[in-house]
């Protein structure tokens, strides 16, 4: 469980790219989301916390590699494209 | 149940110029290493490669039986402290504890005067020896078995440094500790076995009388 909340707050911290990704996608192409939200997010948040890469550490310290952080984030933002579409399709 | 650390054949350079020539330690639960050597002898380089973070010409890393390949990556392996703060600004000192500790040991970790005054703060707020103090001690009370500590006592007061020293000394887990510092005479007071980095190769030494042998230190500093 506490592996659990600690890959929502790696999530938490990226949340500001999520959501400009998420309302570029949804103001133009909801099917975006798939592609924004789980291969575009990925290198800029990369590249955003390589400016800051003893935070990793922090996670390290608590058993967690990059691989379960950046698939934690995958996985959850496919996820959210999902529902997402599915409430599109389901409204439109 | 004692446990092994086993580093061996380190290899590092950079740029052609080696910096680390086939080092080996052993730790084992328990000990205290206290790993000194001059600016660039690549002390810091070692626990990075050790941990996993930097790449090493050439390693072999064992714990117990097992040969680790990255040594974070192993479960309840090894903790770092960077000689740079980790964790991230925004955490209260409370979910940092929440986040990193169990949970049958948040009491004991809390009942310390020092994190119990500070609890409530958020990291970015703390002082340079507050947020070493609390780093040093989730290290210690974390689930890994041996701890790599770059610099703990750099920037802090006497008074930061003798509480920390007072923590490694308790090592109420019992981890395997590896120590590399400046302040030696902090680490001397508690390192169970010295260890010195000259000129890229590395060897553990009988006594600190051959710190200044090897001129690390000059006589009148011990």
């Amino acid at each position: 469980m506490q592996k659990v909340k600690l890959l929502l707050e790696f999530y938490k911290s990226n949340l500001l790219v999520y959501t400009i990704l998420y309302l570029i996608s949804i103001y133009s192409e909801p099917y975006l989301l798939y592609i924004n939200l789980s291969v575009v997010s990925i290198p800029i948040v990369y590249l955003i916390k390589n400016l800051r890469r003893n935070e990793y550490v922090f996670y390290h310290n608590q058993g967690i590699s990059k691989v379960n952080l950046y698939g934690f984030c995958v996985f959850l933002n496919f996820l959210i494209s999902t529902i997402t579409i599915i409430f599109y399709e389901a409204f439109s | 149940m004692k446990h092994f650390l086993e580093i061996d054949s380190i290899t590092k350079s950079y740029n052609h110029k080696k910096i680390l020539t086939d080092v080996y330690i052993k730790c084992e639960t328990g000990d205290v290493i206290g790993v000194f050597g001059r600016n660039g002898s690549g002390k810091s380089t070692l626990l990075k490669i050790i941990y996993g973070i930097e790449t090493a010409d050439h390693k072999f890393i064992k714990l117990d039986s097992k040969v680790l390949s990255v040594g974070y990556e192993e479960k309840n392996a090894i903790g770092y402290l960077p000689q740079q703060h980790y964790i991230p600004k925004h955490f209260t000192v409370q979910k940092t504890i929440l986040l990193c500790i169990d949970e049958q040991k948040q009491t004991l970790f809390s009942a310390d005067e020092d994190i119990s005054r500070i609890i409530n703060s958020k990291i970015e707020v703390l002082s340079g020896g507050e947020l070493r103090y609390l780093c040093v001690k989730l290290l210690l009370f974390g689930n890994t078995k041996f701890c790599l500590l770059d610099e703990p006592y750099s920037g802090l007061s006497p008074i930061y440094a003798e509480k920390i020293n007072k923590l490694l000394v308790e090592n109420p887990f019992d981890k395997g500790i590896i120590i590399t510092d400046h302040n030696y005479q902090y680490l001397l007071e508690i390192a169970t076995k010295i260890f010195l980095i000259k000129d890229g190769y590395g060897r553990f030494l009988n006594d600190k009388s051959e710190l200044v042998h090897n001129g690390y230190l000059s006589e009148r500093m011990i």
